[in-house]
């Protein structure tokens, strides 16, 4: 065959977007992590029952909770392993061979993984959302934007362990980016703490926090609980900072990887 | 004939732990003409999965020329259009666990160029070269190690590339599979693809390549035509009736004697009253014995099949 | 020999599933108590909650439940290593994380300011919650009961206090709201009954606490507490004197003179035909004459039931030490324990390692409300 007419960038990454996403469908841990999560949900009614008092509150807080905690976690395991797993495995020898770019194959295998989790988070939210309707909590649309935020929320993180595996081994990039999720919720706090800060300490501090995402911008759950709403504005300006922190990730993998030998 | 891969003082060096570097090509010179059968050979460790993977993008960062289809390969976008001309099935070959045969076919179809109405047309072909068709709906997880190399084969050749890299193609593969797949490499030959493929079963690229080379080290000891190698087997004269001084004997009442070129009239002048000469022919000799004594011989000159006592 | 393996597995499973249930079979439910002394500072809550404030603040929430018994018992909430407030430091934690959750300001209201006395604290936690929470109306309520019943506000500064109502009135965001508010005005101006003036305060507690919690147990028995208190009070005003068979009599005309305009519906006494007759204590007890004036049996066995918290444990202490449990009372006062006299009516007695009160049988079902 001589010289094909050869697929444009676009379709490459949706190509390669399509079969991630369905093999991370099909995976018997996506739907482990939906049944675990699925079993949570429902003892979580035992906390609400405990709690003296209104245990709808308290059972929608832990149904809220339990979405992003698996979410962020399945994140993590995934964005660790999207691409290393395919080093380790050689499966990406058949894929990198064909005439595709490699900064189309990181960009289309995060698409993928990150249209997995969005389902997974859609999944976990109906389930969470129609236990709370079933036992008589109050289920309103506030919720349902609370899991939007979150989904981005899972969806940095998933960036961040791309980011990290690119820059160490899968091991280190798994605990570096639960570590980055820590400081990324810690740093919401850090304005309290600036008082009890001088000089140079302000300067490393506030210098440090600002290299990882302010994930506090995607905590609307503890807000949404109480029915307090978010603006348009406010909830535009939250998908953009996420966004924009996903292309940086994403872009410093590709780097990292058009450079690594495979 | 043009060269379909070419190698021009190519030198690649692995990064190691720390400031530890490890070279793996030396200066390596290759050339493989446009339909050719080439046969890679080396032992684990010299530098054969290094350039292979050189030719098919996993690498960069290379000292020297590596050119595909005449063209150099710059680590840039450009080579896309090298690569969509070549089919490549890695040793040991592994493929994602839970995409279906037909999936999986579809998808590395697509990111080879091919349009939709191609792809079934492909996939329809390689079914039948390679008796997929009974697993298209299979998922690639419940694949045992030889299922697993003809579909490897399988999305190697799908969209019928001018070069077809292959490495170790016949591992994990019984009889009646290893025949196949010398059946189906002939078909895609016949076609006009070049092959290029290492093995460490010397006897399939002896039957099925005409040109070798062979690295060691990081370095191409030798390279050339595999008639001109095996050309230099020593003759031997068998015969019947009074044996010569020095033939040995074939059983059956026959004898052979060496007959190097140089020695001939001697020899046959030497033959005594009564003896027939039944055939002059070149002794066999196994690619693989050539292999090992070559390999272990210094870099410095070659070792010719003539000087190998096996019969 | 193929079906050995499997139902040797079963039989294992089970022997050891029959072998952990043997820790329930006949365990009774303890209320289990614990200190506060590792509760972190607000702001290390919040740093380390990763966005999961409101959740963690909860489950803490819940595990202090344990903490209130022990404060319930002892009246005090200091932690043992620093001597801070426990319950300070633990509704700064709560509210800080987890703002918008007025239960936690409701049962501040409770330990903060009914229990341990700390009123400025509990202003400063309501202050802020309705910062946090503007259109709350419990939180207003609790605030008004505190401005009343503690800083007596009303008494004080009338023009202030209904200032207070009025903003509340504007805070509220229905019509209906806003009539209850004015309701509940008028009603501070029915109660006229001297000792009573806690029990809308009291009441307001019972109607946020859960049935069947510590909470609400303690809530209930202070309210019939000072029910009986006042019953006490009421009833000596009333001239009350013992029959030939003990129990309590009042006269028609003594009740008529102390309550021209009728009797209170929690008064000690009620019309029976034509005449008064004393009723049982809020505790479901009739009335008795001790020391020369009447005596609620109940509240007296309420305060003894304290008391037995006390002498439980220094059995236990005596038990370390004598390296053996005293089984009777008169062995736990040989091996030096001090044990008060039960109140009339009532004896101690050990049960299961623990001193409890026998008291007599009820002739009425307790009060509730």
């Amino acid at each position: 065959m001589a010289d094909p007419a050869l697929p444009g960038a676009a379709t490459l990454i949706r190509v390669v977007a399509g079969s991630t996403f369905r093999e991370a469908v099909r995976s018997r841990t996506f739907l482990g992590l939906l049944i675990i999560f699925a079993v949570c949900v429902g003892l979580s009614r035992i906390v609400g029952w405990v709690s003296s008092t209104d245990g709808n509150i308290v059972t929608t807080d832990l149904v809220m909770s339990l979405q992003a905690i698996i979410g962020v976690l399945v994140a993590v395991a995934t964005g660790t392993a999207l691409v290393q797993s395919e080093i380790t495995n050689k499966t990406l020898y058949t894929v990198i061979s064909r005439p595709i770019a490699r900064w189309q194959f990181v960009v289309g295998k995060y698409l993928g993984l990150a249209a997995g989790l969005a389902l997974g988070q859609a999944a976990m939210l109906a389930i969470g959302l129609a236990y709370l309707a079933a036992t008589g909590a109050e289920v309103h649309r506030w919720l349902l934007l609370a899991g939007l935020l979150t989904l981005v929320e899972v969806l940095v993180m998933a960036a961040v362990s791309l980011c990290w595996t690119a820059l160490s081994s899968p091991l280190l990039a798994a605990v570096l980016g639960l570590a980055t999720w820590f400081c990324g919720h810690a740093v919401t706090s850090l304005p309290e703490l600036i008082h009890h800060l001088k000089g140079w300490q302000l300067v490393v501090a506030a210098g440090l926090a600002s290299l990882v995402p302010n994930l506090g911008q995607f905590a609307y759950r503890n807000q949404a609980v109480y029915q307090l709403p978010l603006g348009w504005a406010d909830l535009a300006q939250r998908l953009g900072y996420g966004a924009l922190w996903i292309a940086l990730l994403v872009t410093l993998t590709v780097v990292v990887f058009r450079r690594k030998h495979l | 004939m043009d060269a379909v891969i070419t190698f021009q003082g190519v030198s690649f060096t692995y990064r190691g732990n720390w400031l530890q570097r490890i070279s793996a090509l030396k200066r390596v010179d290759l050339d493989v003409p446009a339909g050719s059968a080439f046969g890679f050979l080396g032992a684990n460790g010299a530098g054969k999965s290094t350039s292979i993977k050189l030719l098919t993008g996993l690498l960069h960062g290379h000292c020297g020329r590596v050119a595909l289809f005449g063209s150099e390969l710059a680590g840039s976008d450009a080579d896309r259009r090298l690569r969509a001309r070549l089919g490549y099935l890695p040793e040991h070959p592994f493929f994602y666990d839970n995409l279906r045969v037909d999936e999986y076919l579809a998808y590395l179809a697509r990111l080879s160029g091919l349009s939709a109405g191609g792809i079934t047309a492909a996939c329809e072909r390689v079914y039948q070269l390679l008796d997929l068709g009974d697993l298209r709906r299979r998922m690639l997880r419940s694949f045992s190690k030889g299922m697993r190399q003809r579909f490897g084969l399988a999305q190697a050749i799908i969209h019928q590339p001018d070069l077809l890299v292959l490495d170790e193609p016949f591992s994990g593969l019984d009889p009646l599979w290893r025949a196949r797949f010398r059946e189906v490499m002939a078909l895609e030959r016949g076609r006009g693809a070049t092959l290029f493929f290492s093995s460490h079963i010397l006897s399939d690229v002896e039957d099925l390549c005409d040109r070798y080379a062979v690295i060691d080290h990081g370095s191409v000891l030798e390279q050339g035509r595999i008639a001109d190698l095996l050309g230099q087997a020593p003759m031997i004269l068998t015969g019947s009736g009074p044996a010569p001084a020095g033939a040995a004997d074939a059983g059956g009442g026959e004898w052979r004697l060496p007959f190097p070129e140089g020695e001939r009239e001697a020899r046959l002048a030497a033959l005594p009253p009564g003896a027939r000469i039944l055939r002059l022919e070149r002794q066999k000799v196994a690619l693989e014995d050539w292999f090992v004594a070559r390999i272990r011989a210094t870099h410095g000159a070659g070792v010719k099949l003539g000087d190998m006592s096996h019969g | 020999m193929r079906l050995l393996l499997p139902v040797a597995a079963v039989l294992a499973a089970t022997t050891l599933v029959g072998w952990n249930a043997t820790r329930f079979v006949g365990a009774e439910a303890r209320i289990r108590t614990k200190e506060l002394d590792f509760l972190p500072s607000p702001l290390a809550a919040r740093l380390t909650a990763c966005g999961h404030a409101n959740t963690l603040a909860k489950l803490r929430w819940i595990d202090s439940f344990a903490y209130f018994q022990l404060v319930l018992d002892r009246k005090d909430d200091r932690i043992s290593a620093t001597g801070e407030s426990a319950f300070e430091r633990l509704y700064a934690m709560l509210v800080g994380m987890d703002p918008h959750f007025t239960e936690y300001h409701n049962s501040a209201a409770l330990n903060l300011g009914a229990i341990l006395d700390r009123p400025h604290r509990l202003l400063a936690i309501l202050t802020q919650g309705l910062i946090d929470n503007p259109h709350d109306t419990g939180l207003w309520r609790q605030l008004a009961v505190l401005m009343h019943t503690h800083y007596k506000l009303e008494e004080r500064h009338l023009v202030q206090f209904n200032a207070l109502l009025d903003d509340w009135a504007a805070h509220e965001l229905t019509a209906e709201r806003q009539q209850q508010v004015w309701d509940w005005k008028a009603s501070f101006g029915r109660r006229t009954y001297q000792g009573l003036e806690q029990v809308p305060y009291w009441l307001e507690q019972l109607r946020h606490a859960k049935t069947g919690t510590p909470t609400h147990d303690f809530v209930l028995g202070t309210l019939r507490e000072q029910l009986a208190r006042w019953g006490e009070q009421e009833l000596k005003a009333l001239g009350a004197q013992p029959g030939p068979d003990g129990i309590l009599t009042v006269t028609a005309e003594a009740v008529a003179r102390h309550w021209p305009g009728g009797i209170p519906s929690v008064a000690p006494v009620r019309a029976a035909g034509s005449g008064v007759v004393v009723r049982e204590d809020p505790f479901g007890f009739a009335y008795t004459w001790v020391d020369g004036a009447p005596f609620s049996p109940g509240r007296a066995y309420r305060r003894a039931l304290n008391m037995a918290d006390n002498l439980s444990a220094k059995l236990a202490d005596n038990a370390v030490t004598a390296k053996a449990w005293a089984t009777t009372i008169d062995a736990l006062r040989t091996a030096g324990v001090t044990v008060p006299p039960p109140p009339a009516g009532a004896s101690w007695r050990i049960k299961d390692q623990r001193v409890v009160l026998d008291t007599p049988t009820v002739v009425a079902p307790p009060w509730t409300f």
